[in-house]
């Protein structure tokens, strides 16, 4: 089955990726903060990641980092679901290595559930 | 001869004839030094050369007289004189070849008996021959020692030494040494330190009179023992001279090829030659024909200055003059009193030409008194009988007069105290206000500084004026934008205008806004600067903040928004089990109200993110098929859902190059495209169009929708504004779309403008100028 790493500290947000994830048949873990998101990727690494960029503790900008930077992690898929809107943030993003941005409100989440089954599946590619 | 002409000439013959006289001394004395000199130089050299030629001829006879002294030479030549047998000869014979292997400088070595015959030789082919008639054999025979030149049978020249042979007191031959005459030649030829001309000649008297060049000579190689000057020709008198033994210096005389010459002569007693120092005149007396030359040079430049100085020099003295005759003639001839003379020199003339001024003024005085007198007595009885009247009429004159200064000083009072109290306000307002001024010289040195500068830097104003206008709160990393300052005020001379980071006197960092003006004068040149500088550190601070907070608030809005939105389409996707029809249709209520939220959060951050007025434009080429393309994607859903087609017209004809924001472009067009599809009927059309106008670009959206209402379409770009038959229509429009398009527009340095008939549709329009140039001038003239 095929793991992926929710990274959301908003709890309805978290539930409602996980339910709808969890149905599609993925085995679903979610993080709350950006250090528990780097210590389950660590401990056990994910198909995909989904990622917020405002967290507690460690934003998501520095979990892309440290990820990027670890040889290890760093091909594993990053997918931003961000807030942040602005196209200062998105370009970082991008730069720093993400896969995919979406801005939640823009989005429905069928869409967002559409282009993670691409990227399980290893036919993502970056927008 | 007038005036003029006879002082010029004085002052020329003064000035003119010392030069002279001082030139011509000047060149005679040095063609006396020069010529001295040479006679000096030349005299040395013919002693040395004496001394050379002496030596040298003493050495050969020297050596000569070693082999006629030799006691067994003698005896071996007097047996063979006494018994001339083949034996003796060949015995003196092979002793003189021994004598000649000792002696290295000597040819040849061979004894010839009293009558002339060769008796021995070191060279056998003169043995038997006659010499008798040998200029050397006669001299050797009188028992001289003797040196001569002679050309032997092949044409060299040698020098022959000989000297006598003398046995117990009696002479019995004569001893010949032949040795090459290179050495004496040398001497001749000896030029150095005589220049191009001068030379050293060696001449020997023969047939009582004649000199013979003994050697070659400069212009002359085949001279030798050829060449010879005959006694009659007397005017080449150093050669004689020399010939016949006399030492002299002859200071003007010629020489063998006729030409003027500087000479000295010198005998060399023991041989009987004289020898010929000499020079060209022309070549010695080149310094002085230079100097001649130099002088007569600077003779005509002199006199062409003096001539000059002369001419103008008597015409100040003449032109007083000229000018006091020409008074002089007016006052006597017209009569004319009522003028002066103007007297600028303080000379002579000036002085009559005072005199003159003194006797007019009198004279003009008498005259005036005596017309005066005559006037009076003429109008005595008139004026009398006039006088009451016109005293009265005086005093009236003179009191309405002084009413009228009166009145006038009053309001010259009245302006001055007005403009007093004007500069007194106006600098009572600088003084208080908030802003900094600082008004500086045109070397950008602070001549006044307002109490505002204390209040913002920390800085006294008498601190800062006397200093370069801003060097006090600089700081290094400002030190750039100061240089663009003062570029701009000094080379385009321009007012400036920017933002900048500077230091207070305590060490405080603040930002403050410079404007600084120059104040130019009529030919465009600074006269001075003012400057005005406010501290903007707080609205900085506040627009940070404020820009974190939009950024917090765009996340902390969108965040249960977007939430509420996923959580609604789980639920209708029925995956978490079935809803009934009526609960979709409420979870449908409250997902278009969320969208709606969702909508106008994001128009409202748009719309603070430009009103901020930190958004960069970033102007390119666009292409304009690529972003109606994405537009169309993006809005295909609505129109195909409404059977509306959108009618790109543009692809229809050329259409015209646009530098612009294509983001920005986008967002206008998209607002146009989906206000149109919003407020048009099921089926209708909309038209998208580019065209070219003068100076501008037009893009259109023409609709034919429900347009907007004629009373309210000034508020239409208003925020939140929205037309009431549109909020019939569409309850959940934002009001910002418009709003933020203009502003958009705007930053673009364009417009928008519509045109609209209710029912019947509305067409909006983008200008946006084609290039920046014209944008500004458009700008300028607003």
């Amino acid at each position: 089955m095929k793991y992926i790493l929710v990274v959301e500290d908003e709890d309805f947000l978290a539930r409602v990726l996980r339910d709808n994830l969890t149905l599609e048949g993925y085995e679903i873990d979610v993080a709350v903060d950006g250090e528990e998101a780097l210590e389950k990727i660590r401990a056990k690494q994910p198909s995909l990641i989904l990622l917020d960029l405002l967290l507690p503790k460690k934003d998501g900008f520095q979990v892309l980092e440290e990820l990027k930077a670890n040889p290890d992690l760093k091909l594993i898929p990053v997918v931003v679901l961000s807030n942040l809107g602005s196209d200062a943030d998105i370009k970082r993003a991008l730069a720093m290595g993400a896969d995919d941005y979406f801005v939640k409100s823009q989005h429905p989440i069928a869409e967002v559930i559409e282009r993670v089954r691409k990227y399980v599946a290893g036919a993502g590619t970056k927008q | 001869m007038n005036l003029e002409k006879k002082i010029a000439i004085i002052i020329l013959q003064i000035a003119l004839i010392p030069w002279a006289l001082a030139g011509v001394i000047a060149y005679l004395s040095a063609q006396e030094q020069i010529n001295a000199k040479t006679y000096a130089n030349l005299a040395a050299f013919a002693d040395l050369q004496k001394n050379w030629l002496q030596d040298a001829i003493q050495n050969k006879l020297d050596t000569l007289s070693l082999v006629s002294n030799d006691p067994e030479l003698l005896a071996l030549f007097h047996e063979y004189q006494k018994r001339p047998t083949v034996l003796a000869q060949k015995k003196v014979q092979t002793y003189l070849a021994g004598e000649l292997g000792g002696i290295q400088s000597i040819q040849k070595l061979f004894l010839v008996t009293p009558v002339g015959i060769v008796a021995a030789s070191t060279d056998s082919s003169l043995i038997g021959e006659d010499v008798s008639a040998e200029e050397y054999f006669k001299l050797g025979l009188r028992a001289k020692d003797a040196s001569t030149l002679e050309k032997d049978s092949a044409g060299v020249l040698s020098q022959y030494v000989s000297g006598p042979i003398v046995v117990q007191g009696a002479t019995e031959g004569v001893v010949v040494a032949v040795s090459d005459a290179h050495e004496i030649v040398s001497i001749a030829k000896q030029y150095q330190g005589l220049g191009n001309t001068g030379e050293t000649l060696l001449v020997r008297e023969v047939n009582g009179g004649d000199a013979l060049f003994l050697a070659p000579t400069r212009f002359d190689s085949s001279a030798a023992l050829v060449r010879t000057i005959p006694a009659s020709q007397v005017n080449v008198s150093a050669l004689h001279a020399a010939a016949s033994g006399e030492e002299l210096i002859f200071t003007d005389t010629v020489d063998y090829r006729g030409v003027k010459i500087f000479a000295a002569t010198r005998y060399i007693n023991n041989v009987g030659w004289g020898i010929v120092v000499k020079i060209d005149q022309s070549e010695a007396l080149a310094p002085v024909r230079r100097l001649g030359e130099l002088f007569a040079l600077v003779i005509v430049v002199a006199g062409f200055l003096v001539v000059f100085i002369s001419i103008s020099m008597s015409r100040s003295i003449t032109q007083p003059i000229n000018q006091l005759t020409l008074f002089v003639r007016k006052v006597a001839e017209g009569g004319n009193l009522q003028q002066s003379i103007v007297v600028t020199s303080k000379d002579e003339v000036g002085q009559l030409g005072a005199a003159f001024n003194n006797m007019i003024l009198r004279l003009r005085e008498a005259y005036t008194t005596l017309e005066k007198k005559v006037a009076e007595r003429t109008s005595e009885l008139a004026e009398k009988t006039e006088d009451a009247r016109n005293s009265e009429a005086a005093a009236l004159n003179i009191a309405a007069d002084l009413k009228d200064e009166e009145e006038k000083l009053a309001a010259e009072k009245t302006k001055a105290e007005n403009l007093a109290n004007d500069l007194k306000k106006f600098k009572l307002a600088i003084d208080n206000t908030s802003d900094m001024v600082i008004i500086a010289d045109a070397s950008g040195t602070a001549l006044y500084a307002n109490p505002a500068v204390e209040r913002i830097t920390g800085y006294t104003p008498e601190e800062v004026v006397g200093k370069q206008s801003g060097s006090l709160w600089m700081t290094p990393e400002a030190a750039p934008f100061y240089e663009k300052l003062r570029h701009t005020l000094r080379e385009q001379k321009t007012n400036f205008t920017g933002e900048i980071q500077n230091r207070r006197k305590n060490g405080t960092p603040y930002t403050s806004f410079i404007s600084v003006s120059p104040v130019l004068d009529e030919l465009g040149n600074p006269l001075f600067f003012v400057g005005l500088e406010r501290d903007i550190t707080k609205e900085k601070q506040i627009e940070k903040l404020r820009v974190d907070f939009l950024s917090l608030a765009s996340h902390q809005l969108r965040t249960p928004l977007s939430g509420t939105k996923w959580l609604i389409e789980t639920l209708r996707s029925k995956v978490l089990g079935p809803v009934t029809r009526k609960q979709d249709e409420y979870l449908e209520n409250i997902y278009s109200i969320n969208e709606r939220m969702i909508r106008l959060v994001l128009d409202m951050l748009s719309a603070l993110h430009f009103e901020s007025g930190d958004v960069e434009v970033e102007k390119k080429a666009v292409a304009i098929p690529e972003i109606f393309a994405n537009i169309m994607a993006t809005t295909r859903v609505v129109a195909e859902k409404k059977h509306i087609a959108i009618r790109d017209k543009s692809a229809e004809h050329e259409i015209p190059q646009i530098v612009t924001d294509p983001a920005f472009l986008r967002t206008i067009l998209d607002t146009f495209i989906s206000n149109a599809l919003n407020y048009s009927p099921d089926g209708s059309e909309i038209v998208f169009d580019v065209v070219e106008e003068k100076g501008s670009v037009a893009l259109s959206v023409q609709d034919a929708g429900i347009g907007i209402p004629p009373e309210e379409s000034p508020r239409i770009f208003d925020r939140f504004y929205r037309a009431s038959n549109a909020k019939a229509i569409r309850p959940d429009g934002t009001g910002l779309g418009l709003y933020i398009a203009k502003m958009l527009a705007e930053k673009l340095g364009g417009s928008i403008t519509f045109t609209s008939h209710t029912g019947e549709g509305t067409t909006f329009t983008l200008r946006i100028p084609t290039s920046p140039a014209e944008a500004k001038s458009v700008h300028g003239t607003i």
